[in-house]
């Protein structure tokens, strides 16, 4: 599974004019990037979010990877706001 | 409006039409024709409509009948390159100044209602956000009410769309229609990810309430979100989002980092944006995203090539994800990386990041440039350049001699790319300012230096962003604008300092387009005199 491929599934069943949907998909995309950030910091422990920026300032491949190891579920989390965006836009479609 | 025509031998000596036919008078008051507002030559770029959408095409013979006047122009399109060529009536030629203009006035438009669109998507936002149950508010929002609300809003964007093209001549409105279709699709998507991008504002202020902690967390995020393309990270990052089965968060960053469609910013960027975008957006499809997908792991091998040369060499030697991938002895190494420059140097050519990315910045720029800022103002649209005649005054800054290496903008010959095929997926890294291997260190090219000593005495005082972008190094208009302003403002810093120029006298033009687009000044396009001459017109960042 690709999350590229899954904004895509969800714009396209969106129904939109053909000329609006790579827009959607893409403003879409840079939406969700921003939303994943909120999430975690939302949802993450505190002690998740302190090791993370400690990391973040020396190497982000290993921040990545030890949210990875702290946020199991992190794979719903993203499809979760993926959907939460994709229905805000149906809502103007 | 057109017919096809199959034409193996032109049925009419180019050599007899050389100099150019004048087309009828009269067809066009409002002047939305090329062929009545200027003569137009074999050998010409024009634009023309086909198919409900704008194309580029090249004159490849004019038929005219007794008394010398245009009846068809017989057009190449650039985005075909196959036999067919098109029989067009002067009247299906569209002046570009007419493209532009009408272009120019929607952004104007949307300008105009850009305060009020805003206090509807605030109004939206606030909504979703209270029903989306991260927040107790005083207010409660039944669906109803939200669903009202999302009406109101579309209708509102609808109505400005559909009020401008009213306001042209009926004639006219279908042409207009045509030229904005697909900057129209833009403007809706765009207003209404806007709504989201303010929800997700809301969520981030509230965090800020919660403590440092978060805060802080937040704009690493946010750092982390804003990688530029000049930067090794977003290279690799990229190449670990291409992966397609990846779905941890470094994949998924990776992944988001770059647009959906095309394997770098550069495809998007190439069908969405000024004069690529009647065209390009419409045309693609969906379903190509799984050649794209393969595209990114060729995209990621490349990457991680290009890292394990770097790491031996001692530049970075950040481990990669798949550089186990790589051959272990030395030779198959060296026969590797030779491929990879190899499908870069054939990428470069038909990438030219140009215009393409110039026009990525539509996407991307304005939400990734000012995400979690309080305010929100879309930022100007690119527009089409003007100038489409082929540029045959190509000058060799050095020598004052045509050159054929076209290069204001990217290190592309047009001729060599088989027309802006917006299905192509492009490798973004040739002109990568990180990508040290493949230029040399990221030493300035000749004519970089050489323009850079050239007319210093006379230099005008410049703000910390244009000496940037005219130090910047970069061979490239758009290479120097991203290193300077990020890949997503690059265009938008691009098109301004074009049209800053523009006003203040200078000869400033747009040749080409989409992919295949460049910049010359004054006739000469060699990407260092440019990147000089438009310095002092680049915006603050």
């Amino acid at each position: 599974m690709n999350i590229k491929e899954e904004i895509v599934k969800r714009v396209q069943t969106l129904n939109l004019p053909e000329a609006e949907q790579l827009p959607a998909v893409e403003f879409i995309r840079v939406n969700l990037l921003q939303r994943i950030g909120v999430r975690i910091a939302e949802d993450a422990p505190e002690e998740t979010l302190t090791e993370f920026s400690r990391l973040l300032d020396i190497n982000e491949s290993d921040a990545l990877e030890y949210l990875d190891s702290k946020l199991p579920n992190f794979h719903r989390m993203v499809l979760e706001e993926l959907d939460i965006l994709v229905e805000e836009y149906a809502l103007m479609s | 409006m057109s017919e096809t025509v199959n034409l193996e031998t032109p049925p009419h000596n180019p050599e007899d039409s050389a100099g150019g036919v004048s087309p009828d008078e009269g067809v066009d008051q409002y002047g939305a024709n090329e062929a009545n507002s200027q003569e137009i030559s074999i050998g010409n770029t024009i634009t023309i409509l086909v198919d409900e959408a704008l194309h580029q095409g090249t004159v490849v013979d004019i038929r005219t009948d007794a008394h010398g006047n245009v009846e068809k122009y017989v057009v190449q399109r650039l985005d075909q390159s196959d036999e067919n060529r098109y029989l067009i009536a002067p009247e299906t030629v569209v002046a570009e100044n007419f493209i532009s203009t009408t272009k120019d006035n929607f952004e104007t438009r949307i300008a105009t209602k850009s305060e009020e669109l805003k206090d509807n998507a605030d109004k939206l936002a606030e909504m979703l956000y209270a029903r989306s149950g991260r927040v107790v508010t005083a207010k409660n929002y039944t669906k109803e009410q939200i669903d009202e609300s999302a009406k109101e809003y579309k209708e509102k964007l609808d109505t400005i769309c559909a009020e401008f093209i009213e306001s042209f001549p009926e004639d006219q409105q279908e042409q207009a229609q045509i030229i904005l279709n697909d900057r129209i699709a833009e403007f809706k998507a765009e207003y209404k990810t806007e709504v989201s991008r303010r929800v997700t504002q809301l969520r981030a202020e509230k965090l800020e309430t919660l403590g440092p902690v978060r805060k802080k967390m937040l704009d690493g995020w946010k750092k982390l979100s804003q990688f530029s393309r000049s930067d090794k990270k977003w290279k690799k990052f990229a190449g670990i989002g291409g992966k397609a089965a990846v779905f941890a968060p470094i994949g998924v960053v990776g992944a988001l980092l770059t647009p959906v469609v095309g394997g770098t910013a550069v495809a998007v960027g190439a069908v969405a944006g000024a004069t690529a975008i009647a065209r390009g957006v419409a045309r693609f499809k969906l379903d190509q995203l799984s050649e794209e997908s393969e595209m990114h792991e060729t995209e990621a091998a490349a990457t991680d090539i290009d890292e394990e040369v770097e790491a031996s060499s001692g530049v970075d030697s950040e481990p990669t994800a798949a550089a186990t991938e790589l051959p272990d002895d030395p030779e198959s190494l060296e026969k590797a990386v030779q491929e990879s420059h190899d499908r870069k140097k054939a990428n470069q050519k038909r990438a030219a990041l140009a215009l393409a990315v110039a026009a990525t910045a539509f996407i991307g720029t304005r939400l990734i440039g000012e995400w979690i800022h309080s305010s929100h103002t879309p930022a100007p649209k690119l527009e089409e350049g003007g100038e489409t005649q082929p540029d045959n005054s190509l000058i060799d800054e050095k020598s004052g001699e045509p050159t054929d290496q076209p290069s204001a903008v990217a290190p592309t010959d047009p001729t060599e790319t088989g027309g802006p095929d917006t299905g192509d997926t492009i490798e973004t890294s040739g002109p990568d300012a990180g990508d040290t291997t493949e230029t040399g260190g990221g030493t300035n090219a000749p004519d970089q230096e050489t323009s850079d000593s050239g007319a210093d005495s006379n230099a005008p005082n410049l703000t910390d962003a244009q000496h940037e972008f005219e130090k910047s190094g970069a061979k490239y208009p758009w290479d120097a604008a991203a290193d300077v302003y990020g890949r997503e403002n690059a265009s938008d810093a691009l098109f301004k300092a074009v049209k800053a120029a523009n006003k203040d006298g200078l000869n400033v033009k747009w040749h080409g387009s989409g992919e295949n687009a460049w910049i010359s000044v004054k006739g000469n396009s060699n990407g260092g005199y440019v990147i000089k001459q438009l310095a002092q017109y680049m915006p603050k960042k």
